[in-house]
């Protein structure tokens, strides 16, 4: 039946790209604000010779709040470990972004977070689902991204930055 | 250790980067703005001459739920009031659209009005109310919001008519079988399909209406209730001695057929209403 | 011909993957696809009436983009450091169900040139942007909603000084696809153009002051403009033709003030919009307003946030006579908030479809620290919302409508999330709503719900986490009662096994009285995701940001794809 075949191309095609496991992922230079109204230039970010991970989220996304909740948790244990630096990018549109430190304070997270409204760091990183997770070791480049949240996950973010330190 | 030479000249660079940019910016503010004040916002137009021609049908889809189509209903009976009897509206409740459930006592649709809405790409997310004329079909959609309907309606009018009918319709009041006679002319030989519709107006009902309320004594206008025969019409051929098409049927259940009237359209292979005639049943 | 698409683009990531210049030149990626098989005639979702239905089994969405990005670190006299070319190929000719007529075509969706340089950038093609808060103009894509709405034209970013930052944009608006318009090329865009400029001032950087006292004190104002050739709109008045007298240029204008430091953050913004006659505001000539109002404290464990909208007819759309999803400038702020529970969700609320309201909302949220006794051993956070919105008593009035016709929309919740063992996080969430019906969707009651949900997760191995879910919304109105339940595994930290079921208990009509479900299983590798399961969903509204998709009801096999590189 046709429906069984195209089904069958999907997966194929799906499979032949999952052989591509090469981590090509460059954070590019984008100017953001934080949410204390400071403006930031991505690439400063990777400037300071630490693993940095960049997070994708929004207040609206559950799964994102389970993975931050998640590494909230184990995100103190890193950074004695690594010296990691966690940066979470909020795509909330609109006003929406003006609760992202309400959420984030009445969380009582650690975090720093950038503001990303029109999504242009978003649409530069071709991230479409969020959460979507990024690793960089010390030189900018990418070791290990995710995207979902499947919980246990920050061990593998954990492997990933250890890693990065030899 | 940069040096001040290199910061000064930084600065100039920006600043006058700076100052092209705002004073685009100022051309945009002074130019970017027409304001038009009350009084000079309507400007009258030459009245469109009510000649004999192609008469065109408007199509109004609406709905018991429908808060704003009795709003849409006011915009079609000012343009029956600007063209007379070229313009015909008719009404139609397609049962697959939502704004037409609820009104179980009073059932405005029928089969005829879920075709006609179905070839014109109407689908159950379509908001009503929404309007058509002459059954066309756009690259875009074939629904016309009401605000529309003025401008589309004068632009098919400027269209001069290829077919010419004359028609006349008989009720037998026992039996309430309707009997419909036209004739179709042309310069030359043409196949068209020719279909009957059965309109009743005045039909007493409920409507939501824009507050939030229901009238329960709404009569609506021009409402199709069926078809007189096959819903796209019998094939005949329009000459300039035609032959005479007849076709009868019989009243659906619950229509008055004092408030009853026929239309008679003539569609051509595209399905496009190409003339249509609306006939006072004796 | 989209597998072959699809084969090429596989192709060309391998060959990318194999080239090695990564440090000047490289590319990156993503690719996405989202299809349907449906059980049921496939006719009933068919979008657009001149595409091509016959012998078509599969809906689907498919998006690849592609970035050529060239990096330098040379000096040069204009301190140009690198460009980027950037691509997105969609092929949605048979797309999923619910989205507008216009939106099921294939072609180049975006092609856009970004030269960055030391003080900013220049972007040429299709560009996308935001002022302010959007309330002016706000480009961006979002592929759930089908929306797109690039301008294709140029774009100058330019940080003029230290703290000032200015922006000029320019173009025609894109318009999803003309492909079955004869002699098309693919992409549709708008007659005319639309202009905008917009400037920043971060004060805090000159007023000594305010940086002594770390304060941030931002200004900051937009101005966007429309040009358009006067159509010819007819309006027949007592049996006379009038024809309206359509201003050319419609401008638009913006102020907005932002201050924070120690915790606060208070902003205000208020645009005008000079007349706009379209077909969405039934050709009226008033002027449109927006106020925005915010206020927030928040420190570690504590936060408090209080917002006010004002808006009448702003809605701002590069063609007069155009309305649905496409061709919007603007994004009005939704001031509700966001659900993702299903039954919470059931009843979003939509500001497009609102010519006028006021709308309110505060939130409260406070994390008691462990070991505290209402914090218990892990910590507990409480969450206290609220949304409420109203109408306007008249058109183009500063007065709330406090009838019973003027409630739009309430929201009240209370959401708790507690750890309460090692293994055990328990999530509660209780909700009062009431949603107008007749005024967002055009037909139907004030209807008053309840609504409670308990999510609960378990670690039950290293490698094995249960989430559970039970939701129950309560209403006399509309469709009456529904329950909801969710199971969710992860698995070996890749695999993710959902199941949900939805049952409407109060439907009246015997068509409604269904069960609802759906049962996937989803596979992530790294930056791949993979999901595949069978899924009967109810009608509704799919929404995002204030912005609304109606979605039918579907029943069928659903395969999904995502990568990015």
């Amino acid at each position: 039946m046709n429906i069984y075949v195209n089904m069958k191309r999907l997966i194929l095609i799906a499979v032949c790209l999952m052989g591509i496991s090469r981590l090509w992922a460059v954070l590019p230079d984008m100017e953001l604000k934080d949410i204390d109204g400071q403006t930031v230039h991505t690439e400063t970010l990777l400037a300071n010779g630490k693993p940095v991970i960049i997070s994708f989220f929004a207040t609206w996304c559950k799964p994102c709040m389970r993975e931050l909740q998640a590494i909230n948790e184990v995100y103190a244990d890193w950074q004695d470990e690594t010296g990691v630096e966690m940066y979470i990018v909020s795509i909330d549109q609109g006003q929406d972004s003006k609760k992202v430190k309400p959420l984030v304070d009445g969380y009582g997270w650690d975090y720093h977070v950038l503001l990303d409204p029109n999504g242009e760091l978003k649409r530069a990183m071709n991230v479409q689902n969020i959460p979507h997770l990024f690793v960089f070791d010390k030189s900018g480049q990418t070791v290990y991204t995710h995207t979902g949240y499947t919980d246990g996950c920050e061990v593998e973010i954990r492997k990933s930055l250890t890693s990065v330190l030899h | 250790m940069v040096s001040a030479k290199y910061k000064i000249s930084v600065f100039s660079r920006r600043l006058s980067a700076a100052s092209v940019l705002l004073s685009v910016l100022c051309l945009c503010v002074l130019n970017g703005c027409e304001v038009i004040n009350e009084g000079e916002r309507l400007i009258p137009v030459p009245q469109p001459a009510i000649t004999d021609g192609r008469n065109h049908v408007l199509i109004e889809f609406t709905g018991f739920r429908c808060v704003n189509c009795p709003k849409a209903s006011e915009a079609a009976d000012e343009l029956s009031r600007t063209y007379g009897d070229r313009l015909i509206t008719v009404a139609m409740h397609p049962a697959t659209n939502p704004f037409t459930r609820g009104a179980e006592q009073y059932d405005y649709t029928c089969t005829a009005a879920d075709t006609y809405y179905l070839h014109l790409g109407g689908l159950a997310t379509t908001p009503f109310p929404a309007g058509n004329i002459d059954l066309q079909t756009e690259t875009d959609g074939s629904m016309i919001d009401y605000p529309l309907w003025a401008t589309w309606v004068a632009e098919q009018m400027e269209q001069t008519g290829m077919v010419q009918l004359t028609a006349d319709a008989a009720l037998q009041p026992e039996t309430r079988q309707l009997t419909v006679r036209a004739h179709c002319y042309a310069m030359q030989p043409m196949s068209l399909q020719l279909a009957t519709w059965l309109v009743e107006d005045s039909v007493a009902g409920a409507q939501a209406l824009p507050d939030g309320s229901v009238d329960t004594q709404y009569y609506h206008r021009h409402m199709l209730r069926g078809t007189i025969g096959d819903e796209w019409g019998e094939n005949v051929i329009a000459q300039l001695q035609p032959d005479e098409y007849v076709v009868t049927g019989k009243l659906p259940e619950g229509c008055d057929p004092k408030h009853c009237y026929a239309v008679v359209v003539a569609m051509d292979d595209n399905k496009t209403i190409i003339n249509a005639l609306q006939l006072r049943i004796e | 011909m989209k597998f072959e698409v699809l084969y090429i683009a596989v192709c060309l990531l391998w060959c990318t993957s194999l080239c090695a210049a990564r440090d000047t030149v490289y590319v990156s990626g993503g690719v996405q696809h989202d299809g349907l098989f449906p059980t049921r005639d496939i006719s009933e979702y068919r979008t657009h009436p001149r595409a091509p239905w016959a012998k078509i089994d599969h809906l689907s969405n498919n998006y690849i983009d592609l970035a050529v990005h060239y990096l330098t670190s040379a000096t040069n006299v204009v301190h140009f450091r690198g460009v980027t070319a950037d691509t997105r190929v969609e092929i949605n000719q048979w797309p999923l169900p619910g989205y507008e007529p216009g939106f099921a075509g294939h072609g180049i969706g975006r092609l856009s040139l970004r030269a960055d340089f030391e003080w900013g950038h220049i972007s040429v093609g299709d560009i996308y942007g935001q002022f302010g808060s959007g309330i002016l103009l706000n480009l961006y894509e979002n592929r759930d909603l089908g929306v797109d709405n690039s301008l294709r034209g140029a774009k100058i970013t330019a940080e003029a000084y230290n703290g000032i930052h200015l922006t000029l944009l320019g173009g025609k608006q894109r318009r999803y696809w003309n492909c079955y318009t004869d002699g098309a090329w693919g992409w549709n865009y708008s007659r005319d153009a639309v202009l905008g400029a917009d400037i920043d001032l971060e004060l805090h950087r000159w007023i000594i002051p305010l940086q002594q006292n770390s304060i941030d004190l931002t200004f900051g104002g937009s101005y966007v403009s429309k040009y358009e050739c006067p159509d010819t709109l007819l309006q027949p008045i007592d049996g006379k033709l009038y024809m309206y007298n359509l201003p050319r240029w419609v401008g638009a204008g913006e102020v907005r003030v932002e201050m924070q430091g120690h915790g606060w953050d208070v902003m205000a913004e208020y645009a005008y919009v000079a007349n706009n006659p379209t077909i969405e505001n039934m050709m009226s000539y008033r002027p449109g307003q927006t106020l925005l109002l915010s206020a927030g404290y928040s420190r570690k464990g504590f936060s408090v946030l209080a917002q006010a909208k004002y808006s009448d007819n702003m809605s701002l759309r590069s063609s007069r006579t155009q309305t649905g999803i496409a061709g919007r400038l603007n994004l009005l702020p939704v001031f509700t908030p966001q659900h993702t529970y299903s039954l919470a969700a059931i009843y979003p609320y939509a500001t497009q479809y609102v010519s006028g309201e006021w709308a309110f909302q505060a939130e409260v949220c406070y994390t008691w620290p462990r070991r505290t006794p209402m914090g218990g051993r892990y910590g507990t956070t409480l969450k206290l919302s609220g949304a409420h919105v109203r109408g306007l008593l008249n058109e183009g009035s500063w007065a709330v409508d406090w009838t019973k016709h003027g409630t739009y929309y309430t929201d009240l919740h209370l959401e708790l999330n507690k750890k309460i063992s090692q293994i055990w996080y328990l999530n509660a969430l209780i909700m009062y709503q009431t949603y107008n019906q007749r005024v967002i969707e055009g037909e139907g009651d004030l209807v008053r719900a309840g609504v409670a949900v308990l999510e609960n997760k378990v670690k039950l191995t290293d490698n094995i986490t249960l989430r559970n879910e039970v939701q129950y919304l309560f209403t006399r109105q509309d469709n009456g009662q529904w329950v909801a339940a969710a199971l969710e595994l992860d698995l070996w930290r890749c695999v993710t096994v959902t199941g949900e079921w939805e049952y409407n208990i109060g439907g009246a009509p015997n068509e409604l009285k269904q069960h609802y479900y759906s049962a996937l299983i989803t596979y992530t590798h790294e930056a791949h995701r993979l999901s595949a399961g069978y899924v009967k969903t109810s009608a509704g509204l799919n929404c995002s940001g204030g912005v609304c998709r109606l979605e039918p009801e579907q029943e069928g096999v659903k395969l999904s794809y995502n990568y990015t590189w």
